[in-house]
C-alpha cells in the first residue's frame, strides 16, 4: 500500500502505529497490529534511507511487532492455554493513546477558541499602580525641615557651578578645536589696537584687547602688539580708577 | 474603610483592572462584604456582560476567579489595533504530555512515558517553565518520583474556570487507566478489549 509519510508529525511510534491502522481503515487489534507490521518496518528503513537516526522507542516497538507476529507462526502456541490469547498490552496501550489524542485534540480546540480572546495585560496595573505610588509620594512633603535660604544659596551655588563647568567645557573644547596656523601676527595686531585708540579717544580698558578673544595664539599675539606699541610709545596705559583697571589711549609722539 | 454602597460596581471595578483571575474570597475581604453578597454580584454582572451580545468584553470565570477578556468576535480587531503580544501557541509534544497530566493527574514521569512511549523529560521541563505543570507532590514508592498536576496558568490557557470542566467525552479522567504493568490484567483488559 502507498503511503507517504512526514517524519516529524509523529510523536513516537504508538503515533505512527495508530496513524497506520487508521490509514488502512482497521481496528485496534491484535490482528491488524499483524497486518500494519510490515509497513512499520518500511517506514524505519524509509527513516535509515534518509539518514535519519531512528529513536530507540521505534526500534523497540518494532521488536514487540515483530514478536506478536512470530508468537502467532509458532504451533501450538493457542493449544497449550484453551481458549483465546488475552489481548497483548500492545492493544492496550494503542487504545489508551489514541484517547489521549483525541482529548488533546479537544484541548487544542480549547486553545484555538482562547486564543482570539485578549485579557487585560499586566502592564496596565503596573501603569496604573506607579501613578498611585508617586501620588502617594507628593503626598508628603519633599522639603520638610529645609529653609528658603538654604534652598536659596543651594540654587547660587549651582549657577557658580554651572558657570564654572560651562567654562571648563569650554576651555576643554577648544583644546580640541584650535588646530589652526599662525593666521596672526603682531603687525596686524597693532594696527587693529590702533584703530580702537582711534575709535576711543578717551581710552579703553586693556581687557578689551584680550578678553574677547578666544584663541590662546591670538591672545598672545595681541599682547606682545600692546607691548611693542607701548615700548614704541604709540600708546600710553594710563592707571584707571582701580588697580586692576589700565586704560590704553593713543599716544602722541 | 467600609464596604461601599455600589457593591456590585465596585466588584465590576476590582474585576476590570485585573490581568490575573480574582475570586471572590479576594473581593469579599477587600470590599468588606459578605461571599454571598459578591457571588450575587458576579452573577449579576455576568448576565449583563455575557448575555447581551452587544457588549464588546464578557466577564470570564477562569481558574476560580473572575476575569474581562473581549469577545472572540473582535479578536482580529484586536490584533489590528493593538497588535497584543503573541500569544504562545503549546507546541504538539507538549500539548500530548500535558493532555495526559490534565486527565490523569497527579501523574509521574513515568507514567507518561509509559502512555506516550516515548520520553518526556523535555515536554515536562518546557511545561513546568511555562508555569502550566507543577510538582503537586510525591509517590510514595522506591524512588518517590515526582506527581504532576496542572496549574491556575493551565485553566487560564484553555479559557477554563475548573478542572472538572475539561471536556471528557471519553471518560478519561478519574477512570483506570492502561495498568500497563498489571500483573493480572483480567477486567481491564476485557473493558479497553470491547470498546
Amino acid at each position: 500500500m502507498e503511503y507517504n509519510l512526514r517524519l516529524d508529525s509523529f510523536e513516537g511510534p504508538l503515533d505512527l502505529l495508530v496513524h497506520l491502522i487508521e490509514k488502512n481503515q482497521l481496528d485496534i487489534s491484535e490482528i491488524s497490529l499483524r497486518k500494519v507490521t510490515q509497513q512499520y518496518l518500511d517506514y524505519l528503513n524509509r527513516m535509515e534511507e534518509m539518514d535519519l537516526e531512528i529513536a530507540s522507542e521505534f526500534l523497540m516497538l518494532a521488536a514487540e511487532l515483530v514478536q506478536l507476529k512470530t508468537k502467532t507462526l509458532l504451533p501450538g502456541a493457542k493449544k497449550k492455554r484453551g481458549g483465546p490469547l488475552p489481548e497483548p498490552d500492545l492493544v492496550k496501550r494503542l487504545f489508551f493513546y489514541r484517547r489521549v489524542k483525541r482529548v488533546t485534540e479537544l484541548l487544542k480546540d480549547l486553545e484555538e477558541k482562547r486564543m482570539g480572546v485578549y485579557e487585560r495585560n499586566s502592564d496596565h496595573l503596573i501603569y496604573f499602580l506607579s501613578r498611585y505610588e508617586d501620588q502617594e509620594k507628593q503626598r508628603e512633603n519633599p522639603l520638610e525641615g529645609i529653609q528658603l535660604k538654604q534652598v536659596v544659596a543651594a540654587f547660587n551655588r549651582a549657577q557658580i557651578d554651572a558657570k564654572a563647568r560651562k567654562k571648563r567645557d569650554k576651555s576643554r573644547e577648544k583644546k580640541w578645536q584650535e588646530l589652526e596656523g599662525e593666521s596672526y601676527t603682531i603687525a596686524e595686531k597693532m594696527e587693529e589696537i590702533l584703530d580702537f585708540c582711534q575709535r576711543c579717544p578717551r581710552g579703553f580698558p586693556f581687557g578689551k584687547v584680550i578678553n574677547n578673544l578666544e584663541n590662546p595664539q591670538e591672545k598672545v599675539v595681541s599682547f606682545l602688539a600692546l607691548l611693542e606699541l607701548i615700548k614704541s610709545k604709540r600708546i600710553k596705559i594710563d592707571k584707571g580708577t582701580s588697580v586692576n583697571k589700565l586704560i590704553i589711549k593713543g599716544g602722541k609722539v | 474603610m467600609s464596604s461601599p454602597a455600589n457593591l456590585k460596581g465596585a466588584v465590576e471595578a476590582l474585576v476590570f483592572l485585573a490581568s490575573e483571575p480574582v475570586n471572590i474570597e479576594e473581593i469579599a475581604q477587600v470590599l468588606e462584604a459578605d461571599q454571598r453578597e459578591i457571588s450575587q454580584a458576579i452573577e449579576e454582572l455576568k448576565q449583563e456582560y455575557n448575555e447581551d451580545n452587544r457588549r464588546g468584553i464578557q466577564l470570564d470565570e477562569l481558574a476560580g476567579g473572575y476575569l474581562f477578556s473581549t469577545r472572540l468576535e473582535f479578536g482580529e480587531y484586536i490584533r489590528r489595533l493593538h497588535k497584543p503580544k503573541l500569544k504562545q501557541r503549546i507546541t504538539q509534544a507538549s500539548l500530548e504530555t500535558l493532555a495526559i497530566i490534565a486527565y490523569r493527574q497527579p501523574i509521574t514521569r513515568a507514567e507518561i512515558e509509559d502512555i506516550r512511549g516515548v520520553k518526556a523529560e523535555k515536554a515536562l521541563f518546557t511545561l513546568v517553565k511555562k508555569d502550566l505543570i507543577k510538582e503537586v507532590g510525591r509517590l510514595e514508592k522506591t524512588g518517590t518520583p515526582i506527581l504532576y498536576g496542572t496549574t491556575d496558568a493551565f485553566l487560564k490557557h484553555f479559557g477554563l474556570s475548573d478542572i472538572e470542566h475539561l471536556p471528557d467525552p471519553d471518560g478519561l479522567r478519574g477512570e483506570g487507566g492502561p495498568d500497563l504493568h498489571k500483573e493480572s490484567p483480567g477486567e481491564e483488559e476485557m473493558r479497553e478489549g470491547g470498546s
